[in-house]
Order: structure tokens, then sequence, then C-alpha cells
């Protein structure tokens, strides 16, 4: 599992957690019931507070990501599968919002862009 | 409070060059003394001076004020420590007077004498007993506020002040003239409480700056 | 217990300095970061706290329970690290350890020893022989080789190189990786905490400035800069403090207040660290830099 923060930016550290966290979950890369690192070794590891990870952990509780066994670990959730189609969904259409403002901005048609897509796709 | 008397000796223990040097120095010293001017109260508080040296740590290289913040962050109770000084300097005084009887018997045969009249045992006794009532006490007020000097010349100052106020009093030599009765040995013991409760006032709330 | 440390009210009076009113809380399992400059009164207060010094006035709790009644029983639980920690510098090391170790009732020497391998201290070497860095090692190893639930330090990395600073700050990564272990310990070197601390505690000139978790400060605090001109328009006395300097400002200032301006090309708003935060709340509301 990699997880990677960085103080530049200007987002929360708990919340770059969460991000990435859930982002390995609804790829995949993070199967059900799959044992999350300890709270105490991730703040050890990313050289974080404690209070951090549990923030991300407990967040990413509340939302179902995962769940907490006290005494034992954290543990990735079963996810809905409706629900993290929804959530790839929407991954995507927001890069793809990305692009078709770009695109107005720099005067490409809705052709051309679906031409390059169509390479892109096929390319794979 | 075992321990801190255990950590005493072995502070000896671990420095014995030194502790052996500094204990030949002051018999060879006590021992001059006493073949020169005979049993006194001079010579008398030699044994008092290594005691108190060897056991409150008067080096004036050191820093007392860093050793007490170490003993003191240990779980050990005010209290503790100042029992614990009292004990040890009883323990090694006395100690220190069968090395020095020993030391006596050995210089016999060699023909050096030591003028014996007039001297009487429960008198020394209580001097030293006394002495000591005073001085750590005296020790205590100043331990642990920085003023290190003074366990220096405390030692040599106090007794030697005791004595001369001795000689304008007699009270002393009434009490040893009466010691052995019930009522002498409560005053001696009420001193020695009396010292205690002292030192225990000066050091328990002190801070150790 | 609730609390692992409790100060609360906390004040003792010097000739030329007063600690006044110091309260904080540490619930246990957590790393609380002391910060403040030299002279602040960080070392006073955990002389405090060990009942070196004593109290004017206050409550000193440790594993729920008063720090002078129940001394020595805290104590045996309490493994203690001081910058200028003394020894008895002729000693060995053995020698030391064999001194202190009967004084606590948990004394675990194949810690003592494991420790000393990890951090390569021969224990025939004569304390006054060690280096500052292997003295401190040395220091933590007394202080980890008992047991200890409260870990208690003055400045532990004052005057190390950087490097055996990261390998002090992993050991107590590892210790805190128990969480029944608690770590306080003071510093002027922020970057350390801004690593490892849960919670920082930030004391000026005797006084209380706050006492909260990271994460709420990093969240709560943010540092505006701007050009002289923007500095005219804004209201000063909002910000926690401020410097000015030829060709521009900086401000901190609460996350309401940054909030309250908007967003405008005019200014740059970004994460402070602790040390400027430890910066303006000491500087104030002055002209801290050129003007």
């Amino acid at each position: 599992m990699r997880i990677i923060i960085t103080n530049s930016s200007n987002e929360p550290i708990y919340e770059q957690i969460i991000k990435q966290i859930k982002t390995m979950i609804i790829r995949g890369e993070l199967k059900e019931g799959q044992v999350l690192p300890s709270i105490r070794g991730l703040a050890k590891d990313l050289q974080v507070s404690v209070i951090t990870t549990k923030r991300a952990y407990d967040e990413l509780e509340k939302e179902g990501f995962i769940y907490v066994v006290p005494g034992k670990g954290s543990y990735v959730a079963a996810q809905n599968r409706e629900e993290i189609r929804e959530q790839k969904l929407r991954i995507v259409e927001d890069k793809l919002s990305e692009i078709v403002t770009l695109s107005k901005m720099l005067g490409i048609s809705y052709e051309d862009v679906i031409d390059i897509l169509k390479i892109l796709f096929e390319e794979e | 409070m075992l321990e801190l008397i255990k950590m005493d000796f072995k502070l000896n223990l671990y420095r014995r060059k030194d502790f052996f040097k500094n204990l030949m120095v002051y018999s060879l010293i006590f021992f001059t003394l006493l073949l020169m001017q005979g049993v006194n109260p001079v010579t008398l508080q030699y044994p008092i001076i290594f005691v108190m040296e060897t056991s409150f740590r008067s080096r004036v290289r050191e820093d007392i004020v860093g050793e007490l913040t170490l003993i003191q962050s240990l779980p050990v109770k005010r209290r503790e420590y100042v029992i614990s000084k009292y004990l040890v300097v009883f323990i090694k005084h006395i100690i220190l007077v069968f090395f020095l009887y020993l030391i006596l018997n050995i210089i016999k045969p060699l023909g050096l004498t030591i003028d014996y009249t007039g001297v009487n045992i429960k008198k020394i006794i209580v001097f030293w007993i006394l002495s000591y009532a005073i001085i750590i006490p005296l020790m205590f007020l100043f331990l642990g506020s920085g003023r290190n000097f003074i366990h220096v010349f405390l030692p040599i100052f106090i007794p030697v002040g005791f004595l001369i106020a001795e000689e304008f009093r007699g009270s002393i030599y009434y009490l040893v003239n009466y010691l052995g009765s019930l009522e002498s040995l409560i005053i001696i013991l009420v001193v020695i409480a009396l010292s205690i409760w002292v030192s225990l006032f000066l050091y328990t709330d002190r801070d150790l700056a | 217990m609730d609390y692992v440390l409790e100060v609360e009210g906390l004040s003792k009076k010097f000739d030329d300095f007063q600690l006044k009113d110091i309260s904080f809380k540490l619930k246990p399992g957590y790393i609380m970061g002391f910060i403040g400059a030299n002279g602040s009164g960080k070392t006073t207060t955990i002389k405090l706290i060990m009942n070196l010094l004593r109290r004017d006035a206050g409550k000193v709790k440790i594993f729920g329970k008063d720090n002078i009644g129940f001394e020595k029983e805290i104590k045996d639980r309490i493994g203690f690290v001081y910058d200028d920690l003394y020894f008895y510098d002729d000693l060995t090391i053995w020698e030391m350890k064999d001194i202190i170790a009967p004084f606590y009732s948990r004394w675990d020497d194949k810690v003592f020893n494991n420790y000393l391998d990890e951090f390569g201290l021969p224990g025939y070497k004569k304390i006054k022989d060690l280096s500052k860095g292997m003295k401190m090692k040395f220091s933590l190893s007394l202080a980890l080789s008992h047991h200890a639930d409260f870990i208690i330090m003055d400045e532990p990395t004052a005057g190390l190189d950087p490097i055996v600073r990261r390998e002090v700050l992993d050991i107590l990564y590892d210790i805190i990786q128990d969480e029944n272990k608690s770590i306080f310990f003071s510093t002027h070197i922020t970057t350390d905490l801004e690593k490892i601390a849960d919670y920082i505690t930030f004391i000026d000139k005797g006084r209380m400035v706050f006492s909260k978790a990271l994460d709420e400060i990093y969240d709560n605090y943010k540092l505006i800069k701007g050009d002289r001109g923007l500095l005219e328009k804004l209201n000063r006395e909002e910000f926690i403090g401020f410097r000015v300097h030829n060709i521009g400002f900086e401000a901190l200032a609460g996350v309401e207040v940054v909030n309250s301006l908007g967003t405008t090309d005019e200014i740059v708003v970004e994460q402070p660290s602790l040390e400027d935060i430890m910066y303006f709340y000491t500087k104030g509301k002055k002209y801290a830099g050129t003007n």
C-alpha cells in the first residue's frame, strides 16, 4: 500500500490520506477485508501525528470505506457495487469536465475531442 | 531508602582510588595530631570531617544541584534522602572508628604512645553525636541551594565552634557525667530527633535551583 | 485514567521571572510537544512537574495522582531525560546504571543492554568520555529501561547533530506505537515536533499561549502574505502578529479572519509552520521586521 503525503500543499494531511485510501479502494487495489496499517504504524511511517491518521481513519469509517475493530485493527469494508461504480464514474466525469473546459478555452470542437478519445482508447 | 544508602557506598566503591587516598591522608593527619596533642576536641573532629566529606560529596568540582536533580527525579522522597544521610553518616563513622582503632593497635608496638589521660569514651561519643546533630542540618541549610563552597568549610568550622562553646559551658560535662541514666539518654535522642526534624524542614520544600 | 498529565493553574514566582497559571492536559498514548522561546519557562514547568521546584499554586497530577503526595510511586513509572542531565562523570556506563537501576521496581536489564547495543554504547566507557549525542542516548537508555509509562524530556535534542536528532525521534516513534505510553517533551526545535507531536503546548514569558492538537493548529491558523499597500487596508488588530518588510508583509491570523478577507489575487494564504506560529505569537502586534 502506497501513501504519499506532501506538506507543501494547502490540503490538510488527513484529507490527503483519506483521498488516497479511498482511491485505492475504489480502484480495487485494496480488497475487501484487507487489513490496513495501524493508526500508529501509519503515523510513524508518514511522520505525522497519530491524531491525523486517526482522524483520517475515523472519517473513512464514517463514510463506510473501512471499519475499525478496537484492539485488532482496521479493515477495508465491503463496498457497495453500485456506490463504487458511482464513485468511479464521478472520477472520470471530473476529469472529463476539465477537458471540456480546456477544449472550449482552446477552441477545440466536440468532434475533435471524440476523435482524440477514439484514438486513445484504441491505443490501450 | 536502602537504595540511597547502597548508592552512597557504591559511589565510594567506584571511586575507591580517591576514597583510599583521602582515607590515608586523613588518617595520617589524625594520628599526627593525636600523637602531638593527645585526645582533645580538635583531634576528635577529624573523623567527622572525613565522614562528612565522603557522605556529602563535597568535592568542589562537583555540581551538587545537578546531582540532586538526578537523585530527586528518581523515585526518592525528600524525606528518604535526609534520613539516609543520617544513617550513612552513622554507619560510616562507626566503621571509621573501628578502622582507626585497628591502626592504633598496629602502631602501638612501634612505641608511639598516645596520652590517654582524662579520656572519657562517653564524652567522646556525646561530642560526636552533638557535632553531627549540628553540622548535618547546617549542610542541609545550603544543600541544593547552589552555594556549594560551604560544604568544604563547614565540617571544619562547626566542630571548632562547638568546642569553643563547650569551653564556656559545663552543660556537656554535666550531661556526660550522668550518661547512662535515662534522662541524659532521652536528651541525646531528643537532640538527634531535633536535628533530623530541622534537616527535614530545610530540605523537604527546597527548590533545587 | 483520563489523563496521564494534568497541570492546572500552575504558578511559581522567582525574583526575575514568574510562571503564571499554566494549565494543560495530556491523554495517555499521545505525544505532547512543549514549545517556547528560551527563558519562557519550559524547564521551570518541567521541574515543577517533577517536584524539583515547589509550586506556589496550582495542581499537578500524573496518572491521576497528585505529584507530591504520590511522588515515589509516580516517579517509578516515569522516565526522564534532561538536556544537561548530571551523571557521575568519572563512573562508567555500567557503574552509573548499577547505581540507578535499583531505584526502579520494574528495571529491565535486558532492555537496557539492547539499547546499549542499538546505540553502540560501550558499557565500560566512562561517562566523561562520551560525546553529547552518546550521553543523550545513554540518558534515553536509562529512561526507557524500567517500563516507564510516561516519558518526560527537557530539550532532549538540543545540541545534537541532525542525524542523532532523527535517531532520537525514531526512538520516540517506536515508543508511541504502544498506546499505553505517553511522551511529553520540551524543545525549541519546532521542526522535530511537526513530524511527531499530537499536541502542542505553547508557553511564552511564563504564560500559556495555547494547548491544542497539532491538527487543530494547522486547521485554524493561516499565514497571509501581501504587499504593504494591502496591509494599510486591513485591520491589523485582527492579526495575531505581523511582520513588515521592504516589499511586503506577512501576518498570522485565525482562519475565520482569513476567510472574512475573501479571495483576491492580492493575498497569498499559506500554511504556517510551528516556527511561524511561535514567532508571530511571541513578537505580537509589532513591526517585527525591518520597517
